[in-house]
């Protein structure tokens, strides 16, 4: 019992490390700006949407699967779910729907496309990428986007109802990853995809749920995009990569924090700390292609440098190690 | 005497693309038996055994499973058919735990809804491993924090989920240490015992003799013959396999320890995992062996030699050319080959072809004046060793992933023969090799000597160190306890008293 507190405690300490230095220091230079219960409030709210992109290419990350085509997705359900909306006059239920209809719909079709051609999914997701882009103006006709007209629609960004969004997506996607059969499935099939087909995985279906499953995190992702910039168009020429940069850094840094804990909860704390990071920035009046480079570069040496913390552990075990075999040797001389 | 067939196979078909693996096999097993399965490599054991236990498809026939007709879906519809396989390859997934793996294809039944409680998985996991006698394994961990081993061990584990009626074992102990060997002899003890069936492929001819009633022999994708009681022995087996009266001798018939003054590999005071301030010659014509149980050190110290890990203490060096041995591409460099016992994972490229894979040590060797790799010595190098070490295949742009088990050893073999590596570290070279061509490999190693080169035989294969060794290092918790020379007195006795 005592050993699995002391362990615990341990983990903890090795998943909060990096973050707390980067908020520490952040919080140092912009004079403890970040830290005012206004900023956190602010931080948290915007953690929501680059999480609940990670939760959208987590499953399929996992199978070994690299969608890039899903900043594109919520930038077509977004705009989708605002034009219905407005249409239908159903208001914020209205945009929650149509936004994961259209997700779901898209990501299923790009699972579909991915069994059936078999060519990479990077290929796939990147052609995709283009043709979902193109979607918006194909369909609506619409080239300078849609604009959601009601100020009171900007709630769904807001608190309460942006957490309770994140909190039910967080619970789904936690529940999904490690307390269900198809959890356990996707790791096994993205360990080695020929030892699994052989135990009898339907290795396909697995794959296509998984791009499914992704669709659900991409159109709650869209609708908070929607409410909160009240205004979405659409992208070309892979700009909707853009919407994802975020989440992308935070990604890394979750899957580098999954080496101490969980990895639902890694993709949390990693977002939030990039976007303290990424307030920190603003406040110090770095524009967004600095924040870019800088937040690259601090990723970076960070999973550098605990990278290499496994090799610096070994290397002082390896001096103590020889200290005792050079004793050992001068006193087999000796004797 | 009313003996019961549990399993059958009727005139099963299998071919890849213009190789016909198998050609019309018919193949019958009683309750009780023990059945061995042996042909050279590349005969179709594994592919038989495999299409039985749901891992492929056949092309046509059919099989009989207490009397029932049979087709498995996949290899976990085989098992709850009731027969369950130890495959050949690594068959775990590194990146989930063990009890994931113990329970891949089986998750539905552990659960509720689609919900899975981790927690009573790692408990009968654990129940399972305890149950084989492997309960020193944590069903908890991560697979990959396993060793080579005991990951071969939670296969073991894995088969015996769905408690079958036939096991099929499909060159298992070569992989295995003693531990390991244990567990699976006493399986397979309690398989008999309890009217159930085993079938057994192996090249150790000895093991079999030891353990199975009877002994099946397959060549070039046909049934030989089926032998029985008196008739299993080594010249019969030996026979059949290759289809004509093997001459010669086996391992080396000289009992001369002979080998120059010249040291050239030398370990003084190395310390690595279980061994600390060890020290090592290799002379210039020398076979060492060097043999222990599995965990005493003797495959790390493989691995230093090679410079793959490094030495915390002390110096790997050759001493006429004052060269340490830091890194594999220095022991490259100065010609000394390495062939790891995790071959698929430490020694090959599966995705590639047979000629890329010989060729990557001896990049330089191929090159032109100009520095361009010529294609024409390319192919040349490649059919030589295939030749030499009779691989069989298609031709040289096969892709080792469709070679047999023994086929893949022998390219490993063939890289370094190929780059005329003065020494060769070799770690449980001859694994899965089949009879006729492991006398091929020991007479290129009598010639490599005869030649002046100098070769590390790493192995727990008693017979194998005593036929082929100058000097033998018996080596017990990364300690040297003995040292023998090659004598026609040495027996295996004398060597296991210092290994445990
Ligand atoms: N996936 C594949 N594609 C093409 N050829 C294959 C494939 N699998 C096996 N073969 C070929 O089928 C033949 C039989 O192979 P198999 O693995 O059954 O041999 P084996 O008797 O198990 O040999 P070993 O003793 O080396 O394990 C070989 O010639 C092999 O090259
Ligand atoms: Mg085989």
């Amino acid at each position: 019992m005592k050993y699995k507190i002391k362990e615990f405690l341990l983990r903890t300490i090795k998943t909060m490390i990096f973050p707390a230095c980067i908020l520490l220091l952040f919080g140092l230079l912009t004079k403890g700006q970040i830290f005012t219960g206004r900023m956190i409030m602010i931080i948290l709210r915007q953690s929501v949407f680059p999480a609940l992109i990670i939760m959208a290419m987590l499953p399929n990350l996992t199978l070994g699967m690299m969608d890039f085509s899903i900043g594109a997705v919520v930038t077509m359900s977004a705009i989708t779910g605002g034009i219905l909306m407005n249409t239908t006059g159903w208001g914020l239920p209205g945009l929650v729907l149509f936004s994961l209809l259209t997700a779901v719909i898209l990501t299923t079709l790009t699972g579909l496309l991915n069994n059936v051609l078999r060519v990479p999914t990077l290929v796939l997701s990147l052609g995709l990428m283009l043709v979902y882009e193109a979607l918006p103006s194909l369909i609506f006709r619409s080239t300078s986007g849609v604009a959601i007209i009601k100020v009171k629609y900007a709630a769904l960004a807001q608190p309460p109802l942006v957490f309770i969004v994140f909190a039910i997506a967080f619970i789904l996607f936690y529940i999904i990853i490690n307390k269900t059969t198809y959890g356990n499935n996707i790791k096994a099939l993205g360990g080695n995809e020929e030892l699994a087909r052989r135990a009898g995985l339907d290795v396909d279906k697995i794959k296509q749920i998984g791009f499914t499953i992704s669709g659900i995190f991409a159109g709650a992702a869209a609708a908070i995009y929607m409410s909160n910039n009240g205004q979405v168009s659409p992208n070309a020429a892979f700009g909707s990569i853009t919407t994802i940069m975020d989440a992308f850094l935070g990604l890394f840094l979750g899957m580098f924090l999954s080496n101490f804990c969980n990895i639902s909860i890694g993709i949390v704390i990693a977002v939030v700390t990039m976007t303290a990071m990424t307030n920190g920035l603003v406040a110090l009046g770095f524009d967004s292609t600095w924040r870019d480079i800088i937040k690259s570069v601090v990723l970076f040496i960070l999973l550098a440098f605990s990278g290499n913390q496994p090799y610096f552990v070994r290397w002082r075990a390896n001096l103590k190690r020889a200290e005792e075999a050079n004793l050992a040797a001068e006193k087999a001389k000796t004797v | 005497m009313g003996k019961e067939i549990i399993f059958s196979a009727h005139g099963i078909c299998k071919a890849f693309g213009p190789t016909r693996a198998l050609i019309d096999v018919d193949f019958s097993i009683y309750r009780g038996e023990v059945h061995g399965l042996i042909g050279e490599n590349g005969s179709g054991k594994s592919t038989f055994s495999s299409i039985a236990a749901g891992a492929q498809s056949l092309d046509s026939g059919t099989f009989t499973l207490k009397g029932q007709p049979y087709s498995p879906k996949n290899m976990v519809d085989a098992q709850n058919h009731g027969i369950g396989m130890i495959v050949q390859e690594q068959g775990t997934i590194g990146s989930i735990s063990v009890a994931s793996n113990i329970f891949t294809g089986r998750m539905k039944e552990n659960s509720k809804f689609g919900f899975l409680s981790m927690k009573q998985l790692n408990e009968k996991a654990q129940i399972i491993l305890n149950n084989i006698g492997a309960g020193d394994i944590n069903a908890s961990l991560l697979t990959s924090s396993l060793n080579f081993e005991d990951r071969k061990i939670v296969e073991i584990a894995r088969v015996m989920v769905a408690d079958p009626d036939v096991l099929i074992v499909d060159e298992t102990t070569t992989a295995l240490a003693m531990k390991g060997r244990k567990i699976l002899y006493n399986l397979i003890e309690k398989f008999k015992s309890e009217n159930k069936a085993v079938i057994f492929i192996s090249h150790d001819l000895n093991e079999l003799i030891e353990i199975c009633d009877r002994v099946t022999v397959l060549r070039d994708g046909r049934i030989i013959d089926t032998l029985e009681g008196d008739n299993i022995s080594e010249d019969n087996m030996r026979r059949l396999m290759v289809g004509r009266e093997l001459d010669g001798h086996y391992f080396r018939n000289d009992y001369i320890c002979s080998y120059d003054d010249e040291i050239v590999l030398e370990a003084k005071q190395i310390t690595y995992g279980p061994f600390t301030n060890l020290d090592l010659q290799l002379h210039k014509g020398e076979i060492l062996g060097i043999t222990g149980l599995s965990e005493c050190g003797m495959h790390e110290l493989g691995k230093v030699l090679f410079g793959i890990e490094k030495t915390i203490t002390g110096s790997v060096t050759i001493p006429a050319k004052n060269v340490e041995i830091k890194n594999p591409t220095i022991a490259i460099k100065n010609r000394i080959g390495y062939l790891s016992k995790d071959r698929d994972r430490e020694s090959i490229i599966l995705n590639a072809s047979i000629k890329d894979n010989i060729e990557l040590p001896c990049m330089d060797k191929l090159k032109g004046p100009l520095g361009f790799i010529s294609t024409k010595s390319e192919r040349k190098l490649a059919r030589e060793q295939i030749e030499v070490l009779q691989i069989k295949c298609r031709n040289s742009e096969q892709l080792l992933t469709e070679l047999s088990g023994g086929n893949k050893q022998k390219v490993v073999f063939s890289k370094w023969l190929a780059c005329d590596s003065d020494v060769l570290i070799l770690d449980c070279a001859t694994r899965g090799i089949d009879v006729g061509v492991k006398a091929a490999i020991y007479r290129l190693l009598e010639d490599l000597k005869s030649k002046g080169k100098s070769v590390i035989l790493i192995s727990e294969e008693l017979p194998e160190m005593i036929g082929m060794s100058d000097r033998m290092l018996i080596m017990q918790n990364g300690k040297i306890t003995a040292e023998f020379k090659r004598s026609p007195e040495l027996k295996e006795e004398d060597i296991i008293k210092y290994m445990i």
